[in-house]
């Protein structure tokens, strides 16, 4: 394209454009949405982080609720066992343990939640599966 | 919201020569016009302290009676969301130290006020009138700022125990949100931001996205909540409960959430998903013995 007339020409500068600087910006770019598309979950293209969902990685949700029991097994025993939870804590002494993470073989893939009721005598009262797809 | 003191940048403490000295001239002006105030003041004789007060609806535990008209207009309008629901509204505590019994609402405008009466389980509905709508009464409990929260109650009788329908909550958030009910941001600062940042946060639109931020509160504690529709079952992830206390960390602040105290019971629904029809049921499992 040439210069708008009555308008000096722009001086070329004294940087050429050499192929790794053209190819800087659209890489740049790619890197930016790729990190944009990672977001908070851990997510690429639907892909799930391989996060397991309890400290002992190969651990399955089965075992892990035939470790405990409902009624007797204590928080400190539980944490042996599964390993350290997202604990929310509330005024009335109840804790909620959540482990989210993915499961070896699962479908469709995503985060496994497996979540521990603790009442206030701090002993486990119930827990609950929630696989991937909400079920 | 949460606010924060940012660590304020140092003022130079250099100032040139000139900017000094004209600002050691106004200091000077400033205080020689003080004096010269003091003394007419003192041959002035001095006037009886007159307090002039006016109703205003900074207080959000007071509520505006129009709005909440308008939200009742909404409800007759889109009825057909829980066609056989009737709307009330309903108080609850936000703090523990809240005296919940025997509470005293009243319609205040500049010349008409009634009193409105409170069934035992806090709930309550508005008649029309049609002078204090033009007064843009308020309507306001007896109780502090801060001690109480506001929802609508819609609710389709003859359903299961322990489970709630979608519409009547779909319509819940509509009428809640058009009868500005829900102010929940702690400052000035931060209504303005919220309302710059999400011009639709604070309207019946608001419920129309696919998972709004609306917090419901249970009639009990909460360890899950399930969508039924037929034989299709999905249960809430756990960000969806609390608050969305699973994602805080431990010391954070809910002082500026009204779901301070009632953070065991709260929820967020996917409204705006419309693969869930409006007869979906939502089944509650509470951390009781009970169901």
């Amino acid at each position: 394209m040439s210069a708008a007339p009555g308008r000096p020409k722009q001086a070329r500068t004294a940087v050429r454009s050499t192929p790794w600087r053209r190819a800087a910006v659209p890489l740049l770019s790619l890197c930016l949405l790729l990190a944009g598309c990672a977001g908070p979950a851990g997510l690429l293209f639907g892909q799930a982080t391989t996060e397991p969902l309890f400290g002992e990685k190969t651990m399955s949700v089965q075992a892990a609720r035939d470790s405990m029991a409902p009624g007797r097994s204590t928080k400190a025993e539980v944490l042996a066992a599964l390993g350290k939870a997202t604990v929310v804590k509330f005024d009335s002494g109840y804790e909620v343990w959540v482990y989210r993470g993915s499961v070896a073989g699962s479908q469709p893939t995503g985060k496994t939640e497996f979540v521990i009721l603790f009442g206030p005598d701090g002993v486990l009262k119930k827990s609950r599966v929630r696989s991937p797809s909400g079920s | 919201m949460h606010l924060c003191h940012a660590n304020r940048p140092r003022l130079r403490s250099k100032l040139p020569l000139g900017s000094a000295l004209l600002f050691a001239g106004l200091l000077g002006c400033a205080m020689a016009s003080t004096d010269a105030g003091a003394q007419q003041s003192a041959a002035v004789p001095v006037l009886p302290t007159v307090t002039v007060t006016a109703k205003a609806n900074r207080d959000p535990v007071e509520k505006s009676y129009r709005k909440i008209i308008r939200g009742m207009d909404l409800f007759e309008a889109q009825h057909g969301l829980a066609p056989a629901a009737t709307l009330r509204f309903k108080l609850l505590a936000r703090r523990r130290d809240t005296d919940m019994q025997q509470i005293e609402i009243n319609v205040i405008g500049t010349s008409v006020d009634f009193p409105v009466p409170l069934a035992p389980d806090n709930t309550f509905t508005l008649e029309r009138n049609k002078l204090a709508f033009d007064e843009d009464a308020q309507v306001v409990p007896d109780r502090k700022a801060r001690s109480m929260t506001w929802r609508t109650d819609i609710r389709t009788p003859g359903l299961p125990p322990h489970t709630r329908r979608l519409g009547d909550l779909r319509l819940e958030c509509r009428v809640g949100m058009e009868a500005g009910l829900i102010s929940e941001s702690v400052s000035l600062v931060g209504r303005i931001a919220g309302a710059l940042v999400s011009p639709f946060v604070n309207t019946p639109a608001y419920c129309d996205k696919v998972d709004p931020q609306y917090l419901f509160f249970a009639d009990r504690p909460l360890f899950g909540v399930t969508l039924v529709a037929g034989t299709r079952r999905q249960a809430l992830p756990i960000d969806r409960l609390y608050g969305g206390a699973s994602e805080e960390r431990d010391d954070e602040d809910r002082s500026g959430c009204d779901c301070e105290l009632l953070v065991d019971r709260t929820y967020f629904m996917p409204l705006g998903d419309r693969s869930w029809p409006d007869d979906t049921l939502v089944e509650f499992e509470t951390m009781g013995d009970g169901k």
